[in-house]
């Protein structure tokens, strides 16, 4: 069974570097510009979600707000990984305390994502 | 104004309503504010973009765009710089809206000495409508070394980049040839230019 | 100054060069009606007319909208199961609820929530409703007045429904009957003029579906502030299937509903 993956960030370069990055494993990346429009999706989706990328700063609606909504919501299901430019010590500890399931900090690689993903959905990395 | 009552069997009831009237408290807070509001100081500004909420935390941001003097600028630095996230996305949307006045405090917004506003000054520039766009972000691109600052001005490029833009990409592409990220957005970005 | 941006200017209203033919063609149009030799002339003319006729000329030949009954009939479903249902247990009995429909184009939507709630809302005998539909279009707002429709309009509505609300014409023609007529007010608005839209105010659900798309992003910020505006507290705001509130602005809170995503006024 695939994986249906929720990228979620305001740059287009970055969803599309992340769909990119995920190919090599079995799943359906569905993409948001923020927060908002994630919560919409995931509204809507008549699919499950089996892990969500979520971006810090985005307009709207930022990523801890989000995550704040979607964990006290009737949606909440998948595991989240925050990922952001804030590379303090302090941020990855807002994160965790935000209920992100792990914090990278950015530009992550291929490599870390894939490894991250398969983990937590439980997924083998295809060679 | 009728109301609607069970109508199809029963004659409609008479109207009881007394919400017609207009309600003054609403009426200005959409747009600017009034005239009193108008006359407060940028530090009163300040104080209500960041304690107020909703329409009248974009009025007083507005506000200070309307201003627009060194002073109001700085304080809409302070805010971008900010943990206050409604108050930064509010700024940047709204910055976003005022080329003329991001033209004028350029610098000082692309060269701001913390990172996540160099980031956010990127996030205002891809918004704005303005011929020189462009070349704003690429002289912001000359002498930039933080690497999310590099991706969020490819990111801004994006839509808008042109053969004046080929060289800048490629100098970033080099400055940070260990990351994939960048390596993988610029030349995403190198195909579009050749295609456009 | 170019056309485009003096209408953009007056009307909040920018399109896209996919829509130039489209516009090219409605403006060919007027400066035929208007005996004028030029678009030069006309555009002089259209700019230096201090009644504002031929701008609401022009405007009304620039907005026109395909729509039918029951379109996107879910949110209506919403509307009395679930929308309706909140907004009176924060009521007080004998206050009015209102709703607005806006743009009104000319008045099924309007009728529609009108039908809805007379038939589907079992409150309704205990609660005095309001139903205010609005356009910036004079004449489509005649037409949703006069409540005569063709019989592709009114497909959707069940055969049953059809005989209650309307009265058969000839050539296949339909008549809203005059109890519904009366129960829904209409008037004219232009909804980033926020002078105009002052005196809209206090309403409990707005329906503004399909509006949004005509407008650029500034003229969109302006217009969810104005409905955020008009909203009461927990009021309800329901936008078409396809568009969102997402990127424009976020002033609302998002509310996943049994049928559809609707936004909501919450100040805490």
């Amino acid at each position: 069974m695939s994986n249906n993956i929720l990228v979620i960030d305001d740059a287009s370069t970055v969803r599309l570097f992340y769909r990119s990055a995920l190919s090599s494993i079995n799943c359906a990346v569905a993409e948001a510009y923020n927060g908002a429009e994630a919560l919409e999706l995931l509204y809507k989706a008549e699919q499950q979600f089996n892990l969500i990328l979520l971006d810090i700063n985005m307009p709207q609606m930022d990523g801890y707000e989000f995550l704040k909504i979607y964990r006290d919501s009737e949606l909440y299901q998948a595991p989240v990984i925050m990922i952001s430019t804030e590379a303090r010590e302090n941020d990855a500890i807002r994160a965790y305390e935000a209920g992100a399931n792990l914090y990278l900090v950015k530009p992550v690689t291929t490599e870390i994502l894939v490894t991250v993903a398969s983990l937590l959905t439980n997924n083998r990395v295809q060679s | 104004m009728k109301s609607f009552y069970h109508s199809y069997q029963s004659p409609l009831r008479q109207n009881q309503s007394t919400s017609g009237n207009p309600d003054i408290s609403q009426v200005d807070a959409n747009e600017r504010t009034t005239d009193a509001q108008k006359t407060e100081s940028i530090e009163e500004l300040k104080k209500l973009a960041t304690k107020s909420a909703g329409l009248k935390k974009q009025s007083a941001v507005l506000q200070l765009c309307d201003i627009g003097n060194q002073d109001a600028f700085d304080a809409l630095l302070t805010m971008l710089a900010s943990e206050d996230v409604p108050l930064r996305n509010l700024v940047i949307e709204l910055l976003a809206e005022h080329p003329l006045l991001c033209e004028a405090h350029l610098d000082r917004l692309t060269q701001h000495p913390n990172c996540d506003v160099r980031i956010f000054a990127m996030n205002i520039l891809s918004q704005v409508t303005h011929d020189d766009v462009e070349y704003w972000i690429l002289k912001a691109l000359d002498q930039e070394r933080d690497v999310n600052v590099c991706a969020a001005a490819l990111e801004a490029l994006d839509a808008i980049a042109t053969q004046n833009s080929e060289q800048a990409i490629r100098d970033i592409k080099a400055r940070f040839a260990e990351h994939e990220f960048i390596q993988f957005s610029a030349d995403d970005l190198l195909d579009k230019i050749m295609e456009r | 100054m170019r056309f485009a941006d003096y209408f953009y200017r007056k009307t909040g209203i920018r399109f896209e060069n996919s829509k130039r033919y489209f516009v090219d063609k409605r403006i060919s149009e007027r400066i035929k009606n208007t005996n004028c030799a030029s678009f030069n002339e006309y555009f002089i003319t259209l700019r230096y007319d201090t009644t504002g006729k031929e701008l609401q000329e022009i405007t009304n030949l620039m907005t026109v909208n395909e729509t039918y009954f029951f379109r996107e009939d879910y949110q209506f479903r919403s509307l009395v199961e679930q929308m309706l249902p909140e907004v009176i247990a924060k009521k007080q009995k004998g206050q009015t609820i209102r709703i607005w429909s806006i743009p009104s184009s000319t008045g099924e939507e309007a009728y529609s929530i009108g039908i809805y709630i007379s038939e589907y809302w079992k409150d309704l005998e205990h609660w005095d409703v309001e139903i205010i539909s609005s356009d910036i279009d004079t004449i489509v707002l005649e037409k949703a007045k006069k409540g005569i429709y063709g019989d592709r309009a009114v497909a959707n509505i069940p055969e049953t429904l059809r005989e209650k609300y309307f009265i058969k014409l000839g050539n296949d023609r339909y008549l809203v009957m005059k109890e519904l007529r009366d129960a829904i007010t209409f008037n004219q608005v232009n909804l980033v003029d926020s002078g105009a839209t002052q005196d809209f105010n206090k309403m409990d659900i707005i329906f503004c579906r399909n509006l949004l798309i005509y407008f650029d992003n500034v003229s969109r910020r302006k217009a969810a502030a104005t409905l955020y505006n008009a909203l009461n507290e927990n009021g309800f705001l329901c936008l078409g299937h396809a568009e969102s509130m997402s990127r424009i602005s976020s002033l609302f809170m998002i509310r996943g509903l049994s049928d559809c995503i609707v936004y909501q006024k919450v100040t805490e």
